[in-house]
Parts: structure tokens; sequence; C-alpha cells
């Protein structure tokens, strides 16, 4: 009796420990709202089994209460363990996408399944949870002698919980239950442009390359032709994250591989000779001037443009585009622009003209010596206000680069 | 016998009660409870984001509570203090979704008791003045036409909307100007804080510094208004995001508050 009071109580303090979790997970984290969740204990939080140790915690302590109850003979014991080893990984699992019809299940079972995230790891601990609790029920009931024919009596339940461990493993390979596949992204960037996939530049251009793996494991960079980039990329190793600058002195393709296996790959491409050789200078890049306002009233504001070529993009055509950012405004006017080489004219339309505070606006521009110069026009539209404006432009081309907006 | 009837119970009740707390462990989907009024519209909720905890009316409002969750059986309502609502709520059965008619005495906090699941309201009253002495609650929405003066000519038809608002201590009346406050996703809008000695004295809202990203440091309004027998009017003054500086005149008249029938309380 007074034996099985002793389990309770072990078992009553696991599941105070398993409880401790929802205090210490952030707020609203699960159904559970007790007074004074979301306690800062980041040393525990950012353990990566954290998350897993309701599921012991849970397996553990019922399979103490259930043995308490049942009685502590061998098989009852072994029962009571098994048991809440096969509840714990069942929940488990059909949290699982793969058993989406469980959603369905009445009395909150269908939205327990339905908002929970599989997680092999919990298997894991269900596992442990079993094995520890049958370990310490055998040794406190008086079993450990073993059984009649003197084999030791915890072999079978030891075997569930390696069973369970290798079922987590495995669980993580079986394409039944697919699990996240190596991915890696590459983007280039011009300083100009947002950065990309694609990049066009007049080279000899300096490009940023950064890349992004979830898996460091045998990941490297390649181009082609290698020649093409400097310095060379030809399959060296590199970290999951990084980012490089190189000088692009023609076209090529970058793939980032894991293995032999290619995970993204980002390609540098020529803009034509329109806007890299007609002007005198690559039109592509970064100008800084002033916008010399005329009407309503004058005015001079600073004001930088950025030239990049685009990309086909769904419907629209490859082509010049320009960022400009008046007045050291965060986000710029996106401009779309056709070039006229015969007489190096440029002109610009907000493409979308009602999408933002500045509506209509256009830019004629015409190629001097260090860069642009021209007229604008359009109309601000704001709570309270309505005004047309126009003026002229002046911008010098930057060889340096421009610092990011 | 007796023995084991009762292991079996005892067996019973360690299985649901484990069953039970793995099934409480689920995340929960969140549960909202809002009030409409004349100071808090339903568009409020998108307009100042979806934690939007507290509701605000005049005294003796007629006002609607509105609610949803994700639970499914066993929902009530209840205030504190009880009396500072009416009809008292008094752990009132409710359906999952709904919609109920009430009239603010008073500062109370609503509960939506569903399970483990509960919605909370903050529901606070506005300063009597803001309330009483017009023909209309100062507090609401305006429809009228902005007359922009300088440095052009020109006519804007605008929403205006005044509202009591609290930054999680104090409560403060905020304003809207907008293209519509119908449609808050696609239209032009500047938000302001206002102050007031007295309601006779008159209004002064401003732009707030902010650190929104999306919010243009250079842009700026303020607002000087009066209220008189059908609405309110009054001047302007502001930049632009470009730095054009412009003013000009506003009148605008008070709005019948949509929605404008909530749903009569269901037994």
């Amino acid at each position: 009796m007074r034996r099985t009071l002793y389990i309770s109580c072990l078992a009553l303090i696991s599941l105070a420990f398993g409880s401790l979790v929802y205090f210490i997970r952030p707020a609203g984290s699960s159904l559970i709202h007790l007074s004074g969740s979301g306690l800062n204990v980041p040393l525990l939080t950012t353990l990566p089994v954290f998350d897993n140790l309701p599921s012991f915690f849970h397996v553990f302590a019922f399979s103490l209460l259930s043995a308490a109850v049942l009685g502590l003979t061998r098989n009852r014991v072994q029962l009571s363990c098994f048991s809440w080893l096969v509840i714990g990984s069942l929940f488990e699992l059909g949290q699982h996408e793969r058993f989406s019809s469980l959603h369905a299940l009445p009395l909150g079972l269908g939205g327990y399944f339905e908002r929970g995230t599989f997680d092999p790891r919990d298997i894991a601990a269900c596992s442990l949870g079993a094995v520890l609790a049958y370990l310490v029920l055998f040794y406190t009931s008086g079993n450990a002698k073993g059984n009649a024919r003197g084999r030791p009596a915890f072999k079978r339940p030891l075997t569930w919980g390696l069973t369970g461990l290798a079922s987590s493993v495995l669980l993580t390979a079986c394409p039944f239950f697919p699990v996240e596949e190596p991915y890696g992204s590459l983007e280039l960037n011009t300083s100009t442009t947002y950065p990309y996939r694609e990049a066009y530049v007049c080279p000899p251009s300096r490009v940023e390359l950064s890349w992004s793996s979830n898996s460091a494991r045998n990941l490297r960079l390649r181009s082609e032709p290698a020649e093409s980039i400097d310095p060379l990329l030809n399959g060296q190793e590199v970290e999951a994250n990084g980012n490089i600058n190189l000088e692009a002195k023609s076209a090529a393709v970058i793939t980032l591989l894991s293995g032999q296996t290619e995970l993204d790959s980002a390609a540098i491409l020529k803009a034509p000779s329109s806007v890299c050789k007609d002007f005198g200078f690559s039109l592509l890049g970064a100008y800084e001037g002033t916008l010399e306002q005329t009407v309503p009233e004058p005015t001079s504001r600073p004001a930088r443009m950025d030239f990049y070529w685009e990309s086909p993009y769904y419907d629209e055509p490859p082509g010049l585009r320009a960022l400009l950012y008046i007045n050291k405004q965060p986000s710029p006017l996106t401009l779309k622009c056709s070039v006229k080489s015969a007489d190096k004219t440029i002109d610009c339309i907000e493409p979308d003209a009602e999408a933002d505070v500045i509506e209509n606006f256009s830019l004629s521009l015409v190629g001097t010596e260090n860069g642009l110069s021209g007229s604008y026009e359009g109309s601000e539209r704001g709570a309270a206000v309505a005004i047309d404006f126009a003026g002229n432009v002046t911008m010098r081309k930057q060889e340096s680069e421009p610092s990011t907006p | 016998m007796l023995e084991k009837t009762a292991r079996l119970f005892y067996l019973t009740v360690v299985g649901l009660a484990g069953l039970a707390s793995i099934v409480a462990t689920s995340p929960p989907p969140p549960a909202t409870l809002y009030l409409i009024s004349e100071n808090n519209f339903e568009t409020d909720r998108y307009r100042y984001g979806y934690r939007y905890f507290d509701g605000f009316a005049c005294r003796d409002e007629k006002a609607t509570l509105k609610w949803s969750t994700y639970e499914e059986d066993n929902i009530r309502l209840s205030a504190k203090p009880a009396e500072n609502i009416t009809p008292q709520l008094q752990n009132k059965r409710v359906e999952r979704e709904g919609e109920l008619a009430v009239t603010i005495l008073g500062d109370a906090e609503i509960t939506l008791d569903a399970g483990n699941n509960d919605g909370y309201l903050n529901v606070g009253l506005i300063p009597d003045e803001l309330c009483t002495g017009h023909s209309f609650p100062v507090v609401g929405w305006y429809k009228g036409l902005v007359q922009q003066t300088s440095p052009t000519q020109a006519t804007l038809e605008r929403h205006l909307s005044l509202v009591w608002r609290s930054d999680g201590k104090t409560g403060f009346l905020g304003a809207q100007l907008t293209t519509n406050l119908l449609t808050p996703n696609y239209s032009e809008t500047s938000d302001l804080i206002c102050n007031y000695e007295s309601v006779t004295s008159g209004f002064s809202c401003k732009t707030q510094a902010t650190t929104d990203v999306d919010v243009n440091p250079a842009e700026t309004l303020e607002l000087e208004f009066g209220v008189n027998e059908d609405g309110v009017v009054g001047t302007y003054t502001g930049q632009t995001a470009l730095g054009l500086e412009y003013r000009g005149s506003f009148n605008m008249q008070k709005q019948s508050d949509p929605p404008e029938s909530p749903t009569p309380e269901t037994p």
C-alpha cells in the first residue's frame, strides 16, 4: 500500500514537472491557460528537447498511475507502460497531415489532431517515458530478481523502448512521412536592384551573391563558365549561409549544390547594348541629383535614382526600370522606362498610376556627359491634399556603390 | 468483487485523465469578443489591428456585443460588475458565434467563458463631454468636403472618424481623416491624436511621430475644428511626402453609426 502511495506521488510530481513546461512556454501556446504563463526562462526554452518534455512526463506519470491502480505485478506493470506508450504514439501520429480525416472526430479530438504538429521526437519521448516508468516500477515492486527462468524481466520493455526510438528515427526517413528535404536559395544583388535569382549587368560589374540552405553538409558553389566570375567558383565548399562579392566579366550561371543535388541556381545576364553602350556609359547603376520644382512653387529637392534591367515577369516583357527616391523618402517610386538610343533619351512613367500618394508621375531624360537631365510632372494625393507638380531634374552617375536607402 | 470494481473505476479515471490531458495541450484558436458602438465600428477591428481588446461607449448607449469561438459547448457571457451592462449577462448561455444588443451603464469587463478558450473585453465609458452637450456625441464618423486653398485649389470628398481609444494606460481621442472609412484597406488615411480643453473651445489634432516604416516622417497634418449643429467645421495645414506644404478648411456632417440595427437578443 505504501509502495503504491509512493508511486502515485512520484507520478503526480512528474505531472507537475510536465505542466511546468506550459508555465514556461510563451503564453497562448496551449489550451491550458495558466495565469503567469509565458515566464521567460531562455535557458530551458532553447533546449532542443524542451517541447518534447510534456510527452515524456505524460507517459511516465500515467504509466505509474495506471500501474498503481492495476497492481504492481510484472504483467500489469508491463501492460500499463505499454498502453501509455501506444496511446501517446498514436496521438502523435494522428497529428500528421496524412491522417487529416481524424480532424472530423468529435469531443475536441478533431481539433487536437488539426492544431497539433507531428514531431517524431515526441514518439521517442513517449518511449523513454514508458521505459523509465517500467524501470522505476520494476525496481520498486520487488521484481528486480528477474523471472522464474532467471532472465532479466525488463528485456521486453527495453525492446518496446528501443522499437519506439527506432520508429521515431525511421519515421523521419519513411517516404510515407515526408520530412524536410535539403533546400537552398541563391540571390544576386547589384546594389541598385532588389535581391533576385537573376541580375542583368553591363560587364564588368560587381555583384553580391548570397545564399542560404537548411543544411551545411557538403554545400558547394559552382559557376559556368567558371572564368566569367572572379573569384572562380568551381565547387568550393561553403557554410549554410553566406555572401560574397563577385566581379561578373560576362554572363554566367551560378549553382548551389548539396552533394550532387542542385538546390538552386542564379543567372548573371548581360543587359542590352542600348543601356550598356549607347549613352557612352552604362545606364545601369545609381544616380544622385536634384528635382528643381517649378509648379506649384519653386523648390529644390534632393533625389536618387537607381536604374536596372528587369527580367520578364508574367506578362511583362524585360525592360529598363528605375527606383526614384525623392527627398530621402524611405520608399521609392518604381518607374518603367523606355530608351531611344538614336537621340539618347529615356522616358519613364509610374505604371500603376493610382498605387501611391504620388500619382501619374512621368519623367523625360536625355543623356549628358556625366549623367542625365530632363523634366518631370505628377500629382500628390492624400487624406487632405491634391496637388499637381512639375519641374526639372539633373542626375549624375555615381561611380561608387550607393548607400542602402 | 468490490476491490475489482474500485480498481476498474480508478483505472477508468486515470485513463480519462490521461487522454484529456493530451487533448488539453493542443494550441487554442483565438476567441474574439468585441463591442460595436458609436465609437467602435466593426471596421475598426481591421483598421487598428486584430488585437483590439477594448471597447468604448457613451453612458447609457445602446451597443452590440459580438463574439466567435471554436468551442462548441457551454459558452457563456458574463460581466463584472454585472450591473454596468444591461440586460445583465449573468453567465448567459450563447451560441459559438453571435451578437447581443446591450446598454452600457458603466465600465465593465466582459468575459466569454468558453471552457479553456475564454475571450475578454474591457468596456470603458467615454468622457461625458464628448457624448453630451450637442445633439450628437462628438465621437463617431463624419462625411463632408475638404476645401484645399493652398498651394492650389481643390475640393475633396472625405470621411473623418473621431474615436476614443486607449494605449493600455490612458484614454485619448484619436482621429482619422481618410478617403473612405468603410473600405479601410484601399484608402489614403492620416492618423491623428487630438487634444481639447473643453468641447466648446474646440479640438486640435496632429499626426504623431511613429516608428511605422510605412509612414513617411515628412508627412504631417494638423486639424483645428469646432462642433456645430450637424457636424464639425475647421481648418487644416500639412506637408506632403515630398515636402509640399498645403492648407485648407473642412466641413463635415455627423453620420449615423454603421451597422444601424443590431440583432435582437436571443433567449
